[in-house]
């Protein structure tokens, strides 16, 4: 351990944490035999003493810690009222949602009138006014080609296999009574043929005891027709019953 | 979650313990009374909101000094530009044995520390109030244990050089920080 040495380490000597304890017999030696390192020691210990009185010599405010304790004080004050006016926001929450629920849940009585008008509202409407409200709900869709306007009794949205499409009712009066019910299906989602693989377009209409369907080739859409009546004339624009 | 009365009793008997040498740190650190109050008074609140964090009472002075020197250096940033002096031509070792220190002026002192950087500044100060060990040190900074030594030299050697120059003499050339 030279001098270079030696003073590197009794920089800070008196932190024994830094200093191994072979490295310090060493440096005991090596005290013992060099005057010169022997009073940097001497000087390096005086130079702390003065820096850390000096240091530390910072007059504290007298009236520090009470103000300190105060403002914590007043810190800690908003964290109730923040707790308040979280309790009464979700008592207002909760209360809101009760209402709510308790609107939706309570059996609602019926408005005859405002059903009948709703549905009075739809019949014999035109199909461009049918198209548009089609189109205003996100299904735009074509009015069933050659049906008869005059026969339309409602037209609504229905789940047809899992999927939201357009249903139109065309009724015919009279002593024979008929129904033809459309359901619009767009192409792009649904894939219509019979069991041989024909297309919509050479498929006839499939017979059944109270009603036959028909897929009907439209554009860019198939109408599903299922209906009542014999065949389809009656509610065509040139059909008779 | 501690209790509403415990936190206060907590914090009080924090504040009781640890308010002087924490301003003291801060006046050193920031070199103005109003900066150090203000370092201080927002060490304890950050601390009263974590107090969950504190799990050895033995480790609270050294987590609130921790807290004191980020709010300073979140300070510091927001500044445009620290002026201190660059410290690669101070030596970590006296090259010849030093004169003694004269008796040292407190306001030499402080401009003394304003000069240097934080990076230097703070492992000084936290060795001049003894209870740091030089780990706990290199623990605050998030330094090596040899950085910390590199830099308490460097940066009582500039000291000493600065302490040993008359008061009214000009300051050593400003420049970046090292």
């Amino acid at each position: 351990m030279d001098c270079q040495d030696v003073r590197l380490l009794l920089a800070f000597q008196r932190r024994a944490e830094a200093v191994e304890a072979a490295e310090r017999q060493a440096l005991r030696r090596h005290l013992e035999t060099c005057p010169d390192c022997a009073a940097f020691v001497q000087s390096e210990e005086a130079t702390d003493r003065a820096l850390g009185a000096a240091l530390r010599d910072v007059p504290v405010p007298p009236e520090l810690q009470a103000r300190l304790l105060e403002r914590l004080a007043d810190a800690r004050k908003p964290r109730w009222r923040w707790v308040a006016a979280s309790a009464a926001a979700a008592a207002v929450l909760l209360l809101t949602l009760g209402l709510v629920g308790y609107s939706f849940l309570r059996p609602r009585p019926v408005d005859l009138d405002a059903f009948a008008y709703a549905v009075d509202g739809q019949a014999r409407n035109a199909p461009e006014q049918v198209e548009q409200w089609f189109a205003e709900a996100g299904l735009p869709m074509k009015f069933p080609p050659n049906f008869n306007d005059r026969y339309l009794l409602s037209y609504d949205i229905v789940q047809f296999q899992g999927r939201s499409v357009p249903k139109l009712v065309f009724f015919r009066e009279g002593d024979r009574c008929a129904v033809a019910q459309v359901l619009v299906l767009d192409e792009n989602r649904f894939l219509v043929s019979d069991e041989s693989g024909r297309p919509v377009d050479a498929m006839q209409p499939i017979a059944r005891t109270t009603y036959n369907v028909w897929p009907m080739q439209g554009q860019d859409s198939v109408y599903l027709v299922y209906y009542t009546s014999a065949t389809l004339d009656p509610f065509q624009k040139q059909g008779e019953f | 979650m501690l209790g509403f009365g415990r936190t206060r009793t907590l914090v009080t008997d924090l504040v009781a313990a640890h308010y002087a040498s924490l301003y003291r740190y801060a006046y050193r650190l920031s070199g103005s009374p109003q900066e150090a109050e203000d370092l201080t008074q927002e060490t304890f609140c950050q601390a009263q909101n974590k107090l969950g964090q504190l799990r050895d009472g033995e480790r609270a002075k050294a987590w609130l000094f921790s807290i004191l020197r980020n709010a300073f250096l979140h300070r510091l940033r927001s500044r445009k530009q620290e002026k201190c002096v660059a410290l690669e031509s101070v030596g970590e070792v006296p090259e010849r044995l030093p004169e003694p220190l004269p008796e040292v002026d407190p306001a030499q002192l402080q401009q003394a520390l304003n000069e240097l950087p934080e990076a230097f500044r703070t492992p000084i100060i936290l060795y001049y109030f003894e209870e740091f060990s030089y780990k706990d040190i290199a623990e605050q900074m998030s330094v090596p244990l040899g950085t910390v030594m590199s830099r308490l030299a460097r940066a009582k050697a500039f000291l000493r050089q600065r302490l040993m120059q008359p008061s009214a003499s000009a300051a050593p050339g400003r420049g970046e920080v090292s």
